[in-house]
């Protein structure tokens, strides 16, 4: 009887051993693709964004508070990392050459024509809108602040609608195109 | 036997989860340091040695994060965690003293970069900022990474002379911190 019991146990493990080795590969594999279990809006928000344009709707009236050719990025990466810079080319240089030296004029066009916040960001397919953790911002008010954003992709562009402008009452509107291959462009 | 099957299966457990670790950090042990470098980074330090006078320019409690795509692009913030909040909650209409404390105590600015392995450096070609100077310029940085550490060198430091030692640290995804903590149970 105990001969039998242990050729039984022998079996037993010789088929176990195989399947709980799968299913521990297969658990693996799952954990690997779990980002893309997290939302498909989130698989296309993915990358490197450039800013194609910024307009603000203040009651009928349209303004673009970084000028008519605005210059702008923003980063989402796989990881739940985002990052968001958006400036005014033509804010003048500081006359010092030093940042912690401008006079109140420069750091006046400085501070309305700029600013850049970071952290993290979730994101809501059932409501098309991205939640970003803002970590910190240049603009003092943003940081530690959740800044919730209405998203619109269209192929390689997408729409952001932010209700809650840093300047003030109004909703922008704000349109990024997926930035390009920074080396295959230098390679060219 | 019964010992002995949980054994064998621990271990093939074990070698399961050493493989598919040692996957994930392939990148980061034996690529290019353009490779190396991608991914999102978090400040741990800035320190500005003018003329052996150490100082932080960003305070002690600064705030920073860069981030490197694998498509070449670059975006780094930095600020001060103590910049007083704008009393008009806009940012086109701070004081002169809360402009001022804003300008002096941030920075981002995003673009293209390039790193070299024979001389450890990073070049940026900056594309906007919001230090206005910084635009359309190259940023050069000797850079040494050593692990999940990261450590900009910078000659030309956005306030003026000296030299700007910026320590950073990998964050770890989400995906690894996870199966970290599945190899601890």
């Amino acid at each position: 009887m105990g001969a039998a019991r242990g050729k039984h146990m022998q079996t037993n493990i010789r088929t176990t051993l195989p399947a709980l080795a799968a299913l521990a590969l297969v658990a693996f594999a799952a954990g690997g693709a779990g980002n893309q279990k997290t939302g498909k809006l989130k698989q296309q928000l993915i990358g490197a964004w450039t800013m194609v344009s910024d307009t603000v709707d203040q009651e009928g009236t349209k303004v673009a508070p970084f000028g008519p050719s605005p210059k702008g990025n923003m980063i989402l990466t796989s990881d739940g990392h985002f990052s968001i810079v958006l400036t005014r080319p033509d804010v003048p240089k500081f006359a010092s050459n030093s940042r912690t030296n401008g006079t109140a004029e420069e750091n006046k066009a400085a501070m309305q024509g700029g600013i850049g916040y970071f952290g993290t960001y979730t994101v809501s397919d059932a409501d098309k809108t991205v939640n970003l953790h803002v970590e910190a911002s240049t603009f003092p008010n943003w940081s530690g602040t959740d800044q919730k954003r209405i998203v619109a992709l269209s192929g390689d562009e997408m729409t952001v609608t932010n209700p809650t402008p840093s300047i003030g009452p109004g909703t922008a509107t704000l349109v990024w195109k997926r930035a390009k291959e920074a080396r295959q462009t230098a390679q060219r | 036997m019964k010992t002995i099957g949980m054994t064998a299966l621990a271990a093939l457990a074990a070698v399961a989860l050493v493989s598919f670790a040692s996957h994930g950090e392939s990148n980061e042990k034996t690529g290019s340091l353009t490779q190396r470098l991608q991914g999102s980074w978090t400040m741990v330090s800035n320190v500005l040695d003018q003329d052996g006078k150490k100082s932080e320019p960003f305070g002690p409690s600064a705030k920073g994060g860069v981030i490197f795509t694998s498509n070449g692009r670059v975006m780094l913030i930095i600020t001060r965690a103590d910049v007083p909040k704008f009393a008009s909650k806009n940012r086109t209409t701070g004081t002169p003293e809360e402009n001022k404390a804003a300008v002096a105590g941030s920075i981002g600015y995003f673009g293209t970069y390039t790193a070299n392995d024979a001389d450890k450096t990073l070049v940026m070609r900056v594309e906007g900022s919001t230090f206005p100077n910084w635009a359309g310029t190259e940023q050069k940085r000797t850079i040494e990474l050593s692990g999940d550490e990261l450590k900009f060198i910078n000659q030309n430091p956005s306030m003026g002379p000296g030299t700007v030692t910026v320590t950073w640290k990998r964050v770890n995804e989400a995906r690894k911190t996870a199966s970290t903590a599945d190899t601890r149970q």
